[in-house]
């Protein structure tokens, strides 16, 4: 009897899961800021596809990366376990990139307007490597807010649920979006729909 | 939204797997039942493809990491970076904290050297003992102090102190290893070559104690390998040295006008007489220190009286324990640490260092002044005097021979070296060789050996080297010459002779061969 009420007495062990993002945010907010370092590295090339998927080319990527997670080491400790700690650290991300956009399309307004966009007729594909460019440029065209849901479906493999809490919107706006986006594609892509769907 | 919008979204759902089951089945249904939406899956699954061929992913970033958290460093708070950078900022502010108070108080740090400075001068101003107890110098270790300027601070060890002037006329000392003017007795040899009588050599006696319990004060050592040399104990060299010559020449005129340069006259030696009574009565405390690690001067009292009186107690106490009392063994040891401070040290000494010898430089220090008559010509004669007395004492260089060569080695003083070099032995050049030896001991570095008269040289030296015949012997050599010729003529001959006899043997064996052929 003794021996039992001793042992319900016992700290019990905690187990740490290392893997477990929660327990490593646990760990900065108690202090221990090596954890950031893991946090990072587990992260890392998520955040900066999504950037790249996001902005379209890859000059800017590492910049808002450091941005993005500057932003998370600067407000870690106000974490409130309410999300999954990456739904908040793409969340950061996305907004960092509307941001980066943002400023940027003000810039836009005083650079010459360069060569109507959407002509796609004169393309001609000749290698594989052309066609990913095309339709990369295809996809650029794109609304952000459509383009967005659609690259982190089907390249990041996000789920509908996960791009909502991201992109701060409903299931069924992310699945309407993925679809206008899908279509807005297709139309973009219809002058050499022939040659694409070989 | 139409019907059909409503259905090619649900199809896009329905590829991204994101339907609920019963949403699943009904659309696969309506699939089924339609072309439209056949078709539709069909572009829409092509789209998808496309998209997911068409991107690559951004390649890894190694360096990404790294700048984080430079960057992430470089914003964080300024109490953080303090933290990180506070073995600088503790420099820093150490710094300032300096320079304040050097601002405030400049000669804090000169202070703090001159109290180390005379802690260490206390430490190897301890317990300081005159050279001449410690060291049994007697009569002739001060002659030779007053003739050639050296002194042995340790006998055993074979280390002496020697003291001169250098071209300049400045003063400076020596510590170093070499053998000291022994052999030789050289006060002796002076009673001897000036023929002093009982009385004279009684007086002589008189005078080399009565200095030697003059210099006792002048040179200090202590055992932790301090000399302390009074300033005044280049004077009182002069001062020995002129009072033994004076003495000299009033003693024996005759004699004493052979060691010495016709240029001078010691005639009127009451100016001199009176030069050494000034050194006599200079009271000088200024020492001059040499120690292991540093040079210094510092003016100190030493009461000789006192110290006297303290070593005789103790020389009694311990008679009466029946002990004998130790001695200081002087060792001084020059490739101590003393090199290092070869730069830094005190701009009045410049040291010399080299294997076995230790020259002190005295650039600038305050030595007494005495007027002798005439200074400069007066000791280079009195010098040369010197010089001629180690000749006229019949000092006799080592010689050693080499295959090519001979050399004088003069012991106790490696300067003086003379060498010849010469052919080797051959018997036909014989005669060519003898005739340039001979030449070369005729060259102006032997004219020291003839300055003097030579019935002087072989007095009261009844046993001379035979090497000694070469400074001297020129009839002899010549003789020796001859005889050497004609033995040589006689050989030649002799060689003449056998060959001759040789040829006719050969001759004769010739014929009898060719007979019996």
């Amino acid at each position: 009897m003794n021996l039992n009420k001793e042992n319900s007495e016992l700290p019990q062990p905690q187990i740490l899961k290392l893997d477990d993002d929660f327990s490593l945010v646990k760990r900065f907010i108690d202090g221990d800021e090596s954890t950031f370092r893991l946090l990072v590295q587990r992260h890392k090339e998520t955040v900066r596809n999504i950037i790249y998927l996001t902005l379209g080319d890859s000059d800017a990527v590492d910049d808002i990366a450091q941005e993005v997670f500057i932003t998370v080491y600067k407000n870690l400790k106000n974490f409130r376990f309410e999300s999954l700690f990456t739904t908040w650290l793409y969340r950061i991300t996305v907004n960092k990139c509307k941001d980066y956009l943002r400023k940027k399309n003000v810039r836009k307004i005083f650079v010459p307007i360069k060569e109507a966009s959407g002509e796609l007729r004169n393309d001609s594909i000749t290698e594989k490597n052309d066609i990913s460019k095309i339709v990369m440029k295809a996809i650029s065209k794109l609304p952000q807010k459509l383009k967005v849901p659609l690259l982190l479906k089907d390249i990041e493999g996000f789920s509908y649920q996960e791009i909502a809490e991201t992109m701060e919107c409903e299931i069924g706006t992310v699945k309407s979006r993925i679809f206008r986006a899908r279509e807005g594609l297709k139309k973009i892509l219809q002058p050499i729909e022939a040659e694409l769907m070989e | 939204m139409s019907r059909n919008s409503k259905d090619f979204e649900l199809l896009s759902a329905y590829l991204d797997n994101e339907l609920s089951h019963g949403e699943r089945v009904q659309l696969e249904e309506s699939i089924k039942s339609s072309l439209q939406l056949q078709k539709k899956l069909e572009d829409l699954k092509k789209i998808k493809q496309l998209i997911s061929s068409s991107y690559k992913k951004i390649p890894e970033s190694p360096y990404f990491e790294t700048r984080l958290f430079a960057s992430l460093d470089s914003k964080k708070p300024w109490h953080k970076k303090v933290l990180k950078w506070s073995p600088a900022v503790g420099l820093a502010f150490a710094t300032v904290i300096i320079m304040v108070v050097l601002r405030t108080n400049p000669d804090i740090f000169n202070n703090l050297i001159e109290e180390q400075k005379s802690n260490i001068a206390g430490f190897y101003k301890e317990n300081l003992q005159p050279l001449l107890l410690t060291a049994d110098l007697n009569n002739e270790d001060i002659f030779n102090f007053a003739m050639y300027k050296q002194l042995p601070l340790d006998k055993d060890d074979r280390k002496i102190l020697h003291i001169d002037y250098d071209k300049t006329g400045k003063e400076f000392f020596e510590i170093k290893s070499v053998k000291p003017i022994q052999n030789g007795n050289n006060l002796e040899k002076f009673i001897v070559a000036l023929n002093l009588d009982e009385k004279g050599k009684k007086q002589i006696d008189s005078i080399m104690n009565r200095y030697a319990e003059e210099l006792e004060a002048q040179i200090l050592i202590n055992k932790n390998n301090t000399v302390a040399i009074n300033s005044n104990l280049w004077n009182y060299q002069r001062a020995i040295q002129t009072d033994l010559l004076a003495f000299a020449e009033k003693s024996n005129w005759q004699e004493f006008q052979k060691f010495v340069p016709n240029t001078v006259s010691y005639t009127n030696s009451r100016d001199i007489v009176l030069a050494v009574k000034e050194i006599r009565n200079t009271h000088n405390n200024n020492y001059i220190f040499l120690t292991p690690d540093s040079i210094f001067s510092e003016s100190i009292e030493f009461d000789l009286q006192e110290y006297k009186l303290q070593l005789s107690e103790l020389e009694n106490e311990l008679n009466e324990q029946n002990r004998n009392q130790r001695k200081i063994q002087f060792q001084f040891s020059y490739e101590s640490s003393l090199q290092k401070f070869e730069d830094k040290l005190h701009s009045n000494f410049k040291i010399i260092f080299d294997s076995n010898l230790c020259r002190v430089e005295i650039l600038e220090f305050d030595f007494p002044d005495v007027h002798f008559p005439d200074f400069d010509s007066l000791f280079i004669a009195y010098d040369s005097v010197a010089s001629n007395f180690k000749f006229h004492s019949q000092y006799i260089p080592r010689i050693e021979y080499f295959d090519n060569k001979i050399q004088f080695h003069f012991d106790g003083d490696s300067l003086r070296t003379y060498e010849f070099e010469y052919y080797k032995f051959d018997l036909d050049s014989s005669m060519e060789f003898q005739s340039e030896l001979l030449d070369s001991l005729k060259s102006n570095s032997w004219n020291n050996f003839y300055n003097f008269n030579d019935s002087l040289v072989f007095k009261g030296i009844p046993k001379l080297d035979s090497y000694f015949k070469y400074y001297d012997g020129d009839v002899e050599i010549k003789l020796e010459m001859e005889h050497l010729g004609k033995e040589l003529k006689k050989f030649r001959e002799e060689m003449k002779q056998w060959k001759e006899e040789f040829k006719r043997e050969f001759q004769s064996r010739d014929k009898d061969n060719n007979g019996i052929k």
